[in-house]
């Protein structure tokens, strides 16, 4: 019936809560009475309901009807059908008290016939309910003697009192003379009565029976039967009868009753009015010394406003007489001993165990994980106090250890505070999985194990959601229908695992199925799709990458949005939702056979595990979450690992190029890492020496991967993570604080602010090493045109680079000195055959050719390509090392096909090297030109297009420029008032401030006043030569021509005065 | 320790001083040679734990994270908010913490503590309230100036009574170049 203790548990504390709470609000109610506040009987509605509720799933019918009973009285009271009395509030008590002690043992103490009872009472308040079907009570008084109750003419009046009401006969033998002595009429003692218990029924009793021989002349006897919690005494009084006109009676049904609940082991738990009644009902006319009350401990009658139904449990003492008058037995003393030891002795032990769980505020368990961290470190200065003592008879270490064992224990115990079994998140899968599959008609059963595995409280109570959503898509996307699966040749049923255990300081869950699995093909195509990838991205992705990008934001597999799992959140909420908690997600398919998504979680959010790093003298904690590895390099290795780009250092770790962060300099400083002050720490560890060895620590966050470079690894340590403090939150490289173990405070490095602060280029995992100047990477993803020759192999050449492209003939063709060469526009052109200088394939008989003309290279050329593919960005990024040729910046398998990218430059000087180097007159020879005239130089780049910026970067880099870019004259400008150069290079066209203006605003300024400077532009007429010297350049050179600008450079430095190296 | 006994019933009383209705305590500690004090409402106790960890990119004065009894506090610099030299004995400084109904967990770094002083709440002048408004370019100096709450005059000299929940509003501004 139920499949987890656990749950079991959560309802019962949860219910008890409720049924607490209900008591006092029933009370309430009772006293709004008919001015009653609706709020009020909503939230007893509410407990109730959820009771009721929680039963139902858990399949406690009697707890469940006897909620529903409850729920439909407090339902017509919410709806101002039924006002609260005494009566029917007392009925609902007793429901509830009944509803506690089912509590106790709520899976198997209780059939439904023990509940009949009291649902029969509290329905018998429902006005809507039928009129009770047992025989009208029948009545002895305490001698035994049987007293006749009139029959009730009509249900609308009877009520069956409810189970701790006292019966009494009330006897009133002369109306006349009661209204005489008190003053109120007969209707106003009825009154009375109500307000303090139920009028039973009533009779008149005459002298004659028969009245129509005439009324009775002397006196008018009223006999009521009467049910009231409260004392006889105080009933006489308040009515104004004498003590004897009252008299208590014991229910002959309630003996019946009695035998009933000794049988059921529930009810002997009860509260100990009923065994008292029962003694008392059991023995009615055997008054035993013993059984003769001592008056002395009874509990005096309260005065009436101040009874409470909850006070009823002592209804039997509160009976006793406060007079002298000796009373037959209503035997008090033995209720007593019933109440001591019956109540003890049937607390069965788990009934125990739950009685002792309690609620603690959060807040408070926090306080005690601090002030446990702090007794670890007291034990740890003792530890380190004891090492230096000579300590005789290891007496003193031996306490040390002790205190230190007892210590370990204690913020263990603590910690385990906050942890609940993983088993309670799991417990609502089953249902959920059963209605699922009833509605998407699939067979799926369910298997849970590992639920005794234990996760910080916060931890699960945020789990529940990503896990709902993981199971609802296993159910949907996941298994598939009988029918398919019969014929995928599997058993019709199908299964998903949900699995929960320990590994490594983490909790792992699996969520498995044997569905279909995840189609990696579909899934790139689908990411390719939404944008989310390009094209070229999925051929270096094996299977798994692929299946991965289902967690990427904006990607979700559902062709058609089911009312299931289509809820428009995808796999990335359930991603981001896990690594909120400091988690990962993972997912692993078979395509055919079943996916299993892995979750991997801290134990607790409260204390994570950290690795304690070192810069200078402080000393950081790092999540152990976002840890990859430790890398240590010495200065011998380090060679051709360690790179300098532009205002980046990365190291080339295996494959990948890993950005690299120095935490020194990061905390060294409070200046933003813009690109001038990366460019310079840059610089300064390019020319600096090698370190003796290089410790850094590879992060991860995501996908991302970078290196935060420490001065020493301290080691791991499980840290008590405290916020940051409120007036620092703006401080992003902080995930929070801690204490360390020897009591001094350590920041938690938050990964992702730093990886911000500290302008990490994750994008360029690829970055081709241009300080040999052999090439230049295609950073960017420069809009590349894909042309062949004929042949299997493609080319790219960067579309900006290209003027146009004309298509011409091959009849067209002429050869001038053996050289081909074409007229285009009554220009004749060189056809420039890339096969010439690359061994390429080539088919030689074409109709027609394609010709592609540069636009920066002025020289009368074009490129020849047979057909002309594809105009695009979307391409891997070229291997300079997958094709190893000058003319080549590298190759890439782009839509399957091997490409080579082409350096159209390079092609192009080889091809006629007249042109770059003969044409023109230099006052200094190219040859006189040292290789790094530009050592310990720093220059200002200012150039809007990226693939140049990197392209000239590269070129000044590897003539021994210090190099500084900037993407226009507004940015140069700012960077040159802020920091000197040596020289200025600078493209003209630029937006926002281009060349002239730039130059111009330097001159005026405050630095960098008289630097050379250089125009290096696209504009070759000799006017935009001359606007440009005149703006306050010193040099114009037409780009892009290395040994050009390396001559004219050299030759303004050389002139300007600036000494150059020789 | 200047004590007034009182008579009155609307007196209160605090440790061993008896203050009386329109009086405050000054708990008085030396920056720099100048006597200041906060109202000792505000604080919680002063302690010698300077073992500080710096926070990098947090302003110069916040000097830096101190435990104390295993709560994480922040500690202000109050020569620095002030625009002083830095003291050259770090370890002879005194932390003066303040209450959580002053400001989250935070406390200032001072050169001594110095006696406990009761004076009426009238003695204490709003400088600001007679003076003209600052001038031209003073921008620092009117920040300070919102941290005290006024002078008072006692016999050893003169204190400048801070507003301890500013020190935490202020520190950052105060620490901007």
């Amino acid at each position: 019936m139920i499949d987890d203790d656990a749950l079991l548990d959560e309802f019962v504390i949860e219910s008890n809560e409720h049924l607490e709470s209900i008591e006092e609000e029933l009370l309430e109610l009772e006293a709004q009475g008919a001015d009653l506040d609706t709020e009020l009987v909503n939230k007893v509605f509410r407990s109730v309901h959820s009771i009721k509720g929680g039963a139902g799933f858990l399949g406690l019918t009697a707890i469940n009807k006897l909620s529903h009973t409850m729920e439909s009285v407090l339902d017509r009271m919410r709806d101002n059908e039924l006002i609260p009395t005494k009566a029917n509030i007392n009925a609902l008590l007793g429901g509830a008290d009944m509803l506690k002690r089912m509590m106790a043992a709520p899976s198997t103490g209780t059939d439904e016939d023990s509940v009949a009872d009291i649902i029969e009472r509290i329905k018998a308040q429902d006005g809507a309910a039928p009129a009770p079907e047992s025989p009208p009570p029948s009545f002895h008084d305490h001698t035994g003697k049987h007293v006749k109750v009139p029959q009730p003419s009509s249900s609308e009046w009877v009520v069956r009192p409810a189970e701790h009401q006292h019966i009494y006969l009330l006897q009133i033998d002369d109306l006349k003379e009661y209204e005489v002595r008190t003053g109120r009429s007969p209707i106003g003692m009825l009154e009375d009565l109500t307000l303090t218990g139920t009028i039973i029924s009533q009779r008149f009793v005459a002298d004659a029976l028969d009245l129509r021989t005439g009324v009775p002349d002397r006196k008018l006897t009223l006999e009521i039967l009467y049910a009231s919690l409260f004392a006889k005494d105080m009933i006489a009084e308040s009515v104004g009868l004498p003590a004897d006109a009252v008299t208590p009676l014991e229910a002959d049904q309630e003996e019946e009753a009695r035998r009933e609940m000794r049988a059921t082991p529930v009810m002997s738990d009860a509260p100990p009015r009923e065994p008292a009644r029962s003694q008392a009902a059991l023995e009615p006319s055997t008054p035993s010394p013993e059984s003769i009350p001592d008056p002395k401990p009874i509990a005096r009658p309260e005065p009436m406003p101040d009874q409470t139904p909850s006070m009823s449990v002592e209804a039997p003492m509160v009976m006793a007489p406060t007079d002298e008058e000796i009373r037959p037995p209503i035997h008090e003393a033995p209720s007593l001993e019933m109440k001591a030891s019956g109540g003890a002795s049937v607390a069965s032990g788990a009934d125990a165990a739950k009685r002792q769980v309690v609620r603690v505020n959060l807040e408070l368990l926090d306080r005690l994980m601090s002030l446990a961290g702090e007794l670890v470190l007291v034990r740890n200065r003792h530890l380190q106090m004891v090492e230096g003592l000579a300590d005789e008879g290891g007496m003193t270490r031996k306490l040390v250890n002790q205190l230190n064992a007892v210590t370990n224990e204690l913020q263990d115990a603590v910690m385990r505070t906050r942890m609940q079994q993983v088993g309670v998140a799991f417990a609502k899968l089953p249902r959920m999985v059963r209605d699922l599959s009833q509605k998407l008609s699939k067979e799926i059963e369910l298997v849970t194990t590992g639920n005794e595995v234990e996760l910080d409280k916060t931890i699960l109570e945020a789990l529940a959601d990503p896990l709902t959503h993981l199971i609802r898509n296993a159910c949907d996307h996941g298994v598939e229908t009988p029918q398919e699966r019969i014929a995928a040749g599997k058993p019709a049923l199908g299964h998903i695992e949900v699995a929960a255990r320990h590994e490594a300081g983490q909790i792992v869950i699996e969520i498995h199925d044997d569905g279909g699995g995840i189609n990696p093909g579909k899934v790139g195509a689908k990411a390719v799709e939404r944008g989310l990838k390009q094209p070229g991205d999925l051929e270096s992705m094996n299977e798994r990458d692929l299946v991965n990008l289902i967690m990427m934001p904006g990607f979700s597999t559902a062709e058609a949005l089911s009312d299931v799992s289509g809820r428009g959140v995808g796999m990335d909420v359930v991603r981001s939702s896990i690594e909120n908690l400091g988690g990962t997600i993972m997912v692993e398919s078979v395509h055919g056979e079943g996916s299993v998504f892995r979750m991997r979680l801290p134990l607790t959010l409260a204390i994570i595990s950290s690795l304690i790093v070192r810069a200078g003298e402080r000393r950081y904690a790092i999540p152990q979450v976002n840890l990859e590895e430790i890398v240590t390099v010495y200065r011998d290795d380090l060679a051709g690992k360690l790179e300098y780009a532009n205002n980046q250092t990365v190291y080339r770790l295996r494959d990948h190029m890993l950005p690299l962060v120095f935490l020194d300099e990061l905390f060294g400083s409070d200046q933003p890492f813009d690109d001038i002050y990366l460019a310079e720490q840059t610089a300064k560890r390019r020319t600096g020496d090698a370190p003796e060895k290089l410790t850094f620590v590879v992060v991860k966050m995501g996908e991302e991967r970078f290196g935060v470079v420490v001065d020493g690894v301290v080691g791991s340590e499980d840290i008590v993570v405290k916020p940051m403090h409120p007036a620092l939150k703006s401080l992003r490289c902080y995930a929070g604080s801690t204490i360390l173990g020897d009591g001094s405070v350590a920041l938690i490095l938050d990964i992702v602010g730093i990886s911000d602060h500290a302008n990490v280029d994750l994008a360029h995992h690829v970055i081709d090493d241009i300080d040999d100047g052999k090439g230049i990477a295609i950073e960017d993803r420069t809009a590349q045109l894909f042309f062949t020759l004929g042949g299997k192999e493609r080319f790219a050449l960067p579309l900006p680079l290209i003027r146009r492209i004309v298509t011409f003939e091959r009849d067209q063709l002429e050869e001038v000195g053996g050289k081909p060469y074409v007229q285009i526009d009554d220009m004749s052109l060189r056809v420039l055959n890339i096969d010439k200088h690359i061994p390429v394939s080539r088919d030689k008989d074409l109709p027609r050719y394609h010709l592609i003309l540069p636009r920066h290279i002025y020289r009368p050329v074009g490129f020849l390509a047979a057909e002309l593919v594809d105009v695009g960005s979307d391409y891997p990024m070229p291997d300079p090392d997958a094709y190893i040729d000058p003319a080549v910046h590298g190759a890439s398998i782009v839509d399957g096909h091997t490409t080579l990218f082409l350096d159209m430059f390079h092609l192009a000087e080889q091809e006629e090297p007249s042109w770059f180097h003969e044409e023109e007159k230099q006052t200094i020879d190219p040859s006189e030109v040292p290789k790094e005239f530009g050592q310990g130089k720093k220059v200002m780049l200012a150039e809007d297009v990226g693939f140049f910026r990197r392209m000239l970067g590269g070129y000044l880099q590897a003539a021994g420029f210090e190099v500084t870019t900037a993407k226009n004259g507004r940015e140069a400008y700012d960077q040159m008032q802020r920091h000197d150069f040596d020289v200025l290079v600078s493209d003209i066209e630029m937006p926002e401030m281009d060349g002239n203006q730039l130059i111009r605003a330097v001159r005026k300024g405050q630095r960098n006043v008289k630097i050379p400077s250089m125009a290096l532009s696209a504009l070759s007429k000799e006017s935009d030569r001359a606007r440009s010297l005149k703006a306050g350049f010193d040099a114009y050179e037409i780009k892009v021509d290395r040994e050009r600008m390396y001559q004219s450079l050299y030759e303004m430095l050389l002139k300007m005065g600036q000494g150059v190296k020789r | 320790m200047s004590v007034s006994h009182s008579e009155g019933g609307s007196a209160h009383r605090l440790g061993m001083v008896t203050v009386e209705a329109g009086q405050v305590q000054l708990c008085t500690f030396r920056v720099h040679g100048r006597l200041f004090g906060v109202d000792i409402l505000d604080v919680r106790e002063v302690t010698t734990e300077t073992r500080v960890s710096p926070i990098p990119h947090a302003a110069p004065t916040a000097r830096g994270f101190v435990n104390i009894r295993g709560q994480i506090h922040l500690v202000l610099d109050l020569r620095r908010m002030m625009g002083y030299p830095d003291f050259e004995d770090v370890e002879a400084s005194r932390l003066v913490i303040f209450k959580e109904s002053t400001g989250p967990s935070f406390g200032m770094l001072v050169d001594s503590v110095a006696d406990i002083q009761v004076v009426n709440e009238k003695d204490i002048v709003d400088r600001r309230r007679n003076d003209a408004p600052p001038p031209e370019g003073s921008e620092r100096r009117g920040q300070r100036a919102s941290l005290v709450r006024g002078v008072v005059m006692i016999d050893e000299g003169l204190i400048l009574v801070l507003r301890a929940a500013e020190l935490l509003e202020r520190f950052e501004e105060l620490g901007r170049p």
